[in-house]
């Protein structure tokens, strides 16, 4: 079946506890849904890039890591108009299903 | 004297649990085309005198050389590609991850800094956690490949937004001076 979450909107509920990077977006998104979403590195790159263009996250690099090859991780953040934008759909969401505004993510 | 003709009429017996494998393929290939060529010659040696039937000899031999040289590299690639298929199924090590490095770091130099940092590193980093989890190797370098192909596709399309950004600077200052 298809995912009824688009990869932006999981991509902004992992956010929303706080930075991650990358790969650890990817295996929150499948840990908390239970496999039943899973995002691909192909999709998660370009919509965290088209996302902090329109100004939804800002992203910061960190201490470069050996077991990374000495290459920095990238960390990604929700700013106010990405809180804004996750609550608009926590309730849009809760109000499509009946529930009225959803709890949290 | 005994001894010496043991070891004389022994000789090829012995020459031949030496050699490995697949030299004796192509020894019994050879020998399997060129003994019966050798008797069909020898039969009709009565009129050996033709130089057709001297060329016949040779062409035979020739042919059984050639058919042995064949058969043994058909079956040396069949053995490589046994022996390479085994070596990817097996758990990836270090030697596994030192290559996938060394691939990645190739790649770092030709994508930006922002892939090189990020895609890279998220790739380098989940390959560690492949080995780590004893993974085949093939998952390893099929990573790698996925990298390869996606870092350079998402830094083709970087460089393809700027260029389009610049061109439609460079109309809409166009439109300014109209």
């Amino acid at each position: 079946m298809e995912s009824p979450v688009s990869a932006k909107a999981a991509i902004l509920a992992a956010l929303i506890r706080g930075k991650s990077f990358g790969l650890e977006i990817i295996d929150k998104v499948r840990d908390r849904t239970g496999g039943a979403i899973v995002l691909t590195e192909g999709s998660v790159y370009p919509a965290l890039k088209a996302m902090e263009r329109d100004g939804l996250l800002r992203s910061f690099d960190g201490e470069p890591m050996p077991e990374r090859g000495g290459r920095p991780r990238r960390y990604y953040e929700l700013t106010g108009k990405g809180r804004k934008a996750v609550t608009e759909y926590q309730v849009s969401v809760g109000n499509l299903f009946g529930l009225g505004p959803a709890g949290a993510i | 004297m005994r001894s010496l003709l043991s070891r004389i009429f022994t000789a090829p017996f012995r020459l031949f649990h030496r050699t490995d494998r697949l030299d004796r393929i192509a020894m019994v290939t050879t020998l399997g085309v060129l003994l019966p060529g050798a008797i069909v010659v020898l039969h009709d040696m009565r009129d050996m005198a033709s130089w057709r039937q001297a060329l016949i000899a040779s062409a035979i031999s020739l042919s059984a050389s050639a058919l042995g040289f064949l058969i043994r590299g058909l079956f040396g690639w069949i053995e490589r590609v046994r022996k390479s298929v085994r070596s990817a199924m097996s758990p990836s090590g270090p030697r596994t991850v030192r290559r996938a490095a060394f691939a990645l770091d190739v790649l770092s130099c030709l994508v930006s800094q922002r892939i090189a940092n990020e895609e890279v590193g998220d790739a380098m980093e989940s390959i560690l956690k492949l080995v780590a989890a004893e993974r085949p190797k093939w998952l390893v370098y099929l990573k790698v490949a996925a990298t390869w192909v996606r870092a350079l596709w998402h830094s083709a399309c970087d460089v393809a937004e700027r260029v389009a950004a610049i061109i439609g600077k460079a109309r809409r200052g166009e439109k300014d001076k109209d």
